[in-house]
């Protein structure tokens, strides 16, 4: 065989196996993409204009209206407020909760500790509908309910992310935190001086998943609250939704901008989100 | 769907919860009544009463409510004061209500969709409309208010609840298409088999498709009555004895119901999707000839559809003096745990809200009809029913309903189960992964269990 041949054969084989991957990824993506695509369309065009046309409307056919529909239905801006609000301290309560007992399960060694995990990852296997009427009877027994403070009270501590950051906190070499213990850093100073930085990704992937389970929370924000104060937007949306017949490019409108901030968050952490899954992968 | 069958098992598990506190009464001497309080109670408050009001009214129609609400206090201030939430889609509002009566935090009116008629009598929370209405003479005049829609709220011959927002299913029709058919005579839609006939004909005809509706039991219940069978038996829980089941897989309603569906197995009809948008969508895309959905639609068609349409009788298959479609939307019921003066304050709510002129003022805004027949009689409602002929359509439809236990619809606490059940095997039959027989005798079934573990929670 000539070199020529080899060095033929060499090229055309990666190319082609380049190429079917390329596809492959591109057809998923329109698949993934397409509903969202349609979401947007549908609320950046009049009623009726997706169906019409097709998925590429007249520019005619477009419209800020819908927002505009959306916007004055609810108390938006106020809800959005409430929203962030709710996802900050939500997030912040599970970052710090996840941390110290994803700390206390590594590194400290105590008894019943492998017990006292395995009960924490039980709590993944029970259904929220389960313990929404115990929640709240607690939070109105506390003189908590239509306050965001009731809203979050219940999800201070969760599962996930204590998992998520006691397998990453696992990855660290022992001898990391001993050494660290021995220049004389307590455990406070050892788990946010030390650990905490050497886990970035995963404890952005936890911030994230916290981040993302708290702004589409519906179903307690609604039970919880009484009035516009202390509800959230995806609370407010529900209500662009006539419990008879609902004006499908309001809704769109109303589904986008609560969609938007997640698709930010997502875009600018996807590569702390996919380092992170890797990571767990690898190890 | 996920939200909403979230909504069910919470609501359901909070229902076995409050079987110590409740007893069902529906289908026995159906209670509520307590004791009323007369205007006395107010006159002798002092400061302001303050009331709240939970309701399910979204998009424009919350809208509308709130500024009724809002007149209400300024006409009011220094008396009464009124708080308006708005508590999610009818089923989460049942919830939440539900919720709140494990936690002694009622709202003085809860304005609860229709189908929760039997669970709000069963529960014994509030007081009867029949019973205020007698206390306060001076206030609410429940004959002026439309008969079809207080036979809803009527049990066992004690009026429940006072109807806030009335729809009645309509067909509503693209005309242009219709023409383009060959059909330029709408009368002939009045019957199922006419209205299959016409979607029919537009989809061999225009090549649209010819027929669509919502995912919605709703409207298969509307065939039942429309063919003057009681979708619940024994008379739909209306005459002293409680539903024990629904009778959609025999009779008319069955042949109705699968004359529906054989459009949807011949690809004539295009499925709405669970929530109806999907439908609303391809119709006012002028995209679909027929479309079985609410009154409400029209503040949607309003907005600009590029098609004629018109708005008619929902299509019967049974005797017309004794068949019509049963009213939908929501009604007050006012708290027995409220203060006697809340109440009144309540009562009062409830006075203003059914006025002529409020009902003028909200069905003009929303496309529900107005409750109170004097509505009619205001020169400025005269003058808007002259520009507005579907809601003259939707007027005719309910005056010519005639009120008789079919027409009164299903009283059951189980309702909200038995629809969300439905629901699925409907989509089977329409996709054709299911023979109409198979699905009608499941939905049956299901409705037969689901009203069971209902009755069972409740201590029956």
């Amino acid at each position: 065989m000539s070199i020529f041949t080899k060095t033929r054969t060499r090229n055309t084989r990666p190319r082609t196996g380049t190429i079917v991957r390329f596809v492959a990824v591109l057809m998923i993506a329109v698949v993934i993409f397409f509903p969202v695509y349609v979401s947007f369309l549908g609320a950046l065009t009049s009623n009726g204009a997706l169906v019409r046309d097709g998925i590429f409307p007249k520019l005619a056919d477009f419209t800020l209206g819908n927002f505009r529909a959306a916007a004055t239905s609810i108390p938006l801006a106020q809800e959005y407020l409430v929203s962030v609000g709710v996802v900050t301290l939500q997030t912040l309560a599970q970052l710090v909760t996840g941390a110290l007992a994803a700390y206390a399960f590594v590194f400290p060694q105590w008894r019943w500790r492998k017990l006292a995990f395995g009960l924490v990852v039980i709590t993944l296997a029970i259904p929220g509908e389960s313990i929404v009427i115990p929640n709240y009877e607690l939070v109105s027994s506390l003189g908590l309910r239509n306050t965001v403070l009731g809203v979050v009270l219940p999800f201070m501590a969760a599962g996930y992310p204590i998992f998520l950051m006691r397998q990453a906190f696992s990855a660290i070499p022992r001898e990391v935190w001993e050494a660290a213990r021995l220049d004389g850093a307590g455990d406070i100073r050892a788990l946010f001086g030390i650990i905490i930085p050497l886990c970035r990704p995963q404890v952005i992937n936890a911030i994230l998943w916290s981040a993302l389970a708290a702004w589409n929370g519906f179903f307690w924000p609604l039970l919880i609250t009484d009035t516009a104060s202390a509800r959230t937007i995806q609370v407010g949306i529900s209500q662009l939704a006539s419990s008879e017949v609902g004006n499908p490019a309001i809704i769109f409108a109303g589904a986008v901008l609560v969609v938007v901030p997640t698709m930010i968050l997502v875009i600018v952490a996807q590569r702390f989100l996919v380092n992170g899954l890797s990571r767990g992968v690898l190890r | 769907m996920k939200k909403a069958v979230l909504t069910i098992a919470v609501a359901t598990a909070m229902v076995a919860s409050l079987a110590a506190c409740t007893s069902n009464t529906t289908g026995s001497d159906a209670g509520g009544s307590g004791s009323a309080p007369g205007a006395s109670a107010l006159k002798d408050a002092t400061g302001v009463t303050n009331i709240t009001v939970w309701h399910g009214l979204g998009a424009a129609n919350g809208v509308a409510f709130d500024k009724l609400i809002s007149q209400f206090n300024t006409e009011n201030k220094g008396r009464i004061n009124v708080s308006a939430t708005y508590q999610g889609a009818y089923a989460d509002l049942l919830a939440k209500y539900t919720a709140s009566l494990r936690s002694n935090s009622a709202p003085t009116i809860v304005l609860a969709g229709d189908i929760a008629t039997g669970y709000m009598t069963d529960v014994k929370q509030s007081i009867s409309a029949a019973s205020m209405a007698k206390a306060n003479p001076g206030d609410v005049k429940l004959n002026d208010l439309s008969a079809p829609a207080r036979n809803y709220y009527t049990v066992n011959g004690v009026e429940q609840a006072v109807p806030m927002n009335v729809s009645t299913p309509m067909l509503w029709v693209n005309t242009d298409l219709l023409t383009k058919a060959g059909i330029t005579d709408t009368s002939s839609l009045s019957t199922v088999d006419g209205m299959v006939a016409a979607a029919n004909a537009v989809a061999a005809k225009t090549g649209q498709k010819g027929f669509t509706m919502p995912d919605d039991d709703y409207y298969i219940e509307q065939l039942a009555a429309t063919a003057g069978q009681a979708f619940c038996s024994p008379d739909n829980g209306r005459s002293g004895k409680a539903a024990t089941g629904i009778t959609i897989s025999s009779g008319a309603a069955k042949t109705a119901v699968s004359k529906l569906v054989s459009l949807y197995t011949s690809g004539v009809a295009v499925d709405g999707g669970g929530a109806g948008s999907a439908g609303v969508s391809a119709f006012t895309a002028g995209k679909v000839g027929v479309m079985l959905n609410g009154s409400g639609l029209l503040g949607v068609l309003k907005a600009g559809v590029p098609f004629q349409y018109e708005a008619l009788p929902y299509p019967t298959s049974g005797s017309s003096s004794k068949v019509g479609p049963v009213t939908g939307g929501s009604a007050m019921w006012l708290s027995k745990s409220a203060t006697k003066a809340q109440q009144v304050a309540g009562w009062k709510l409830e006075t203003f809200l059914t006025s002529p002129t409020s009902q003028e003022q909200f069905s003009q805004a929303t496309g529900y009809i107005p409750i109170n027949n004097k509505t009619g009689d205001l020169a400025s409602q005269k003058k808007f029913l002259a520009t507005s002929a579907p809601t003259q359509a939707f007027l005719k439809q309910v005056k010519n309903t005639p009120v008789n236990t079919v027409t009164a619809g299903c009283v059951s606490g189980a309702m909200t189960n038995i629809r969300s059940a439905n629901v699925n095997q409907m989509q089977a039959a329409f996709a054709g992964s299911k023979s109409v027989d198979s699905a009608l005798s499941a939905m049956t079934a299901s409705a037969k269990t689901a009203i069971a573990q209902y009755r069972q929670q409740l201590g029956q």
